[in-house]
């Protein structure tokens, strides 16, 4: 759904407030384009909340430019922006003294909108927020906080909204109900295909929701990235620390990549070489397979002492018995991808072959094993100092 | 009771309705003078505070000097025994009401702000409302201290259940004493009890 039409953009944003030194936001740049679900996440006084009410001017914009769909926000009736963007904070967000019904309606109110078409989105909407429709007439208070804030959610929806923008919608709710919140969002979202700025202080939210996340510290743009990109690339230690470590290390395991496993001199042989030689190099390798190669070591297929034995005394060249129905993998392939291929290879590898179809080195299980040893045992080194420890 | 009420009760009834009236009118001018200087006064929080503390001290002054003070400036009668009246009614309403204003929730406000409200809706739709509950109790503290006082009015001469109480006191009667304080009592009582209906209607639900 990400289309590449930027809906907001800041331009060398800059916010002062007045008695203070350091500004709030320091010359920020960069875009979210429409169909984007934006985490802006950061400590508190990052100014990802001072941030993201520039959008809706709920906070002006001292040096440079906030655009929406290339227009500069201080060129709008403030009244009237408000109004075309939702806007969902922490807790509190709903009217106490108003139904749920009036409450969901309130911005289309303020839109004049006919009554009947009100009534029509307010019950559409109850069941977007997947809410019975009696709650309707019940009052706020009357409800539990995940269903406000469903509520809430929804009433960012009621007037068409196509920008969104949440204020740590779910920093107060316990873990259970934001989950499902979260859910809730990001289906939303995908399905109706909001453009979502989304502020949290929290790391695992940011990488389940977003498509775009902008790490700010101190007023500072830090990083921009897809989740992915922030996950394997942290810019610096302070993006690391937002991750943690768990994170990090789960990441650096799912990035691995065939070539970091494989073995890099099988034993292979020339296809022009006599099945006489195959036979002694099997012998001398203890092996029961040969990787066949041509003289530019291009891959060309393997040699089984099975066929070996049995045609021995018919064929004389490798390329009789040369058996090709052997799958390959390349060297950038992430080793996540290929677990289940490499398993069902039962006790035999699996040969890497780079681009231009050269053996570069196989792949066996043992090295998926040890893959799984230094995820569950933690680094090598760790280990190595743990056990020196209980030596001394 | 029945020599009390076979001698004065026609007298009784004006005397009752002279108090209600005082009461009822002085009460209005501060409730309709106090709720819009409170919201202005929300533009302005420092002044606020001023007219607030000025508004307290009219309170200290007791309550037959002031009356006795109008008598200068507005003569006897009903009028500036109102005008007194008025200026005590002020200063809890207004209290209340600046208190009831400034205390909602920020989040609320926040929240109506960034959904498109304009300045006067929010007063209107959200600020007013949730400032019901404490507006009313201004509302009702004001209105029995009103009709408490409204009997020392008879003192300037605007009449009321005092002229009873103060006959009573000069002529040694404490029959004509009770026949006014008790009718008072009652005002204040029923008046109470029927601003708590008043209460319950206007202060929205869910709160």
């Amino acid at each position: 759904m990400v289309q590449n039409i930027p809906m907001v953009e800041f331009k060398n944003v800059t916010k002062l407030y007045p008695k203070m030194s350091k500004p709030a936001v320091d010359n920020i740049n960069f875009k979210i384009n429409k169909g984007e679900f934006c985490c802006l996440i950061g400590t508190s006084g990052s100014g990802k909340t001072t941030l993201m009410r520039m959008i809706n001017q709920m906070n002006s914009v001292t040096k440079g430019k906030v655009l929406i769909k290339g227009k500069n926000v201080k060129e709008f009736n403030p009244v009237f922006l408000r109004r075309h963007i939702g806007y969902v904070i922490q807790s509190n967000g709903l009217m106490p003294h108003m139904t749920i019904r009036q409450n969901i309606a309130l911005v289309p109110k303020l839109l004049k909108w006919p009554k009947k078409k009100i009534a029509v989105a307010v019950n559409k909407l109850i069941e977007l927020a997947q809410l019975p429709k009696s709650y309707l007439d019940r009052y706020p208070n009357e409800l539990s906080g995940g269903q406000q804030q469903r509520v809430g959610v929804i009433r960012a929806l009621a007037a068409n909204q196509n920008l969104i923008l949440m204020d740590e919608p779910f920093g107060a709710l316990d873990p259970i109900t934001r989950e499902s919140l979260q859910t809730l969002v990001k289906n939303l979202q995908s399905k109706l295909g909001k453009t979502i700025v989304f502020v949290t202080h929290d790391m695992d939210e940011a990488l389940k929701l977003a498509t775009k996340i902008v790490v700010l510290h101190g007023g500072h743009l830090i990083q921009v990235g897809s989740p992915d990109e922030i996950l394997h690339y942290p810019k610096n230690k302070f993006v690391e620390n937002l991750i943690g470590e768990k994170r990090l290390s789960e990441a650096k395991y799912e990035t691995v990549k065939v070539k970091n496993v494989m073995l890099t001199d099988p034993v292979k042989i020339n296809q022009t070489a006599s099945l006489t030689t195959a036979l002694a190099m099997m012998k001398e390798h203890r092996v029961d397979t040969l990787l066949v190669v041509d003289l530019e070591n291009h891959f060309k297929g393997y040699i089984s002492i099975n066929e070996l034995q049995k045609k021995y005394n018919q064929a004389n060249k490798i390329s009789e018995i040369l058996l090709t129905k052997i799958p390959v993998l390349r060297p950038d392939e992430y080793l996540r991808d290929n677990f289940s291929r490499i398993l069902s290879r039962a006790g035999q590898y699996i040969p890497v072959v780079d681009d231009n179809e050269r053996l570069v080195g196989i792949v066996t299980r043992s090295s998926l094993v040890n893959v799984i040893y230094e995820k569950i045992w933690g680094d090598k080194t760790a280990l190595i100092k743990k056990s020196e420890k209980e030596v001394k | 009771m029945v020599a009390f009420l076979a001698q004065h009760g026609l007298e009784l009834i004006v005397k009752t309705w002279q108090q209600i009236y005082i009461a009822t009118i002085s009460l209005s001018l501060g409730i309709i003078v106090a709720i819009p200087l409170s919201v202005f006064l929300l533009k302005i929080p420092q002044i606020a505070k001023i007219i607030i503390s000025i508004t307290s001290i009219l309170q200290t002054i007791p309550a037959l000097a002031l009356l006795a003070m109008m008598i200068p400036l507005f003569g006897v009668g009903r009028l500036p025994a109102i005008i007194a009246l008025f200026l005590y009614s002020l200063m809890p309403i207004l209290r209340n009401t600046y208190v009831g204003l400034t205390n909602v929730d920020t989040n609320i406000i926040d929240s109506a702000r960034g959904l498109g409200m304009t300045k006067i809706q929010l007063i209107t739709k959200v600020r007013l409302p949730l400032a019901m509950p404490v507006i009313m109790a201004g509302i009702r503290l004001a209105a029995i201290y009103i009709i408490a006082w409204a009997t020392l009015a008879s003192y300037i001469g605007a009449g009321g259940l005092g002229d009873f109480i103060f006959s009573g006191l000069s002529l040694y009667q404490p029959d004509l004493i009770l026949g006014g304080t008790l009718p008072v009592i009652a005002l204040a009582l029923l008046t109470d009890f029927l601003l708590s209906l008043l209460e319950k209607k206007i202060i929205p639900k869910g709160m």
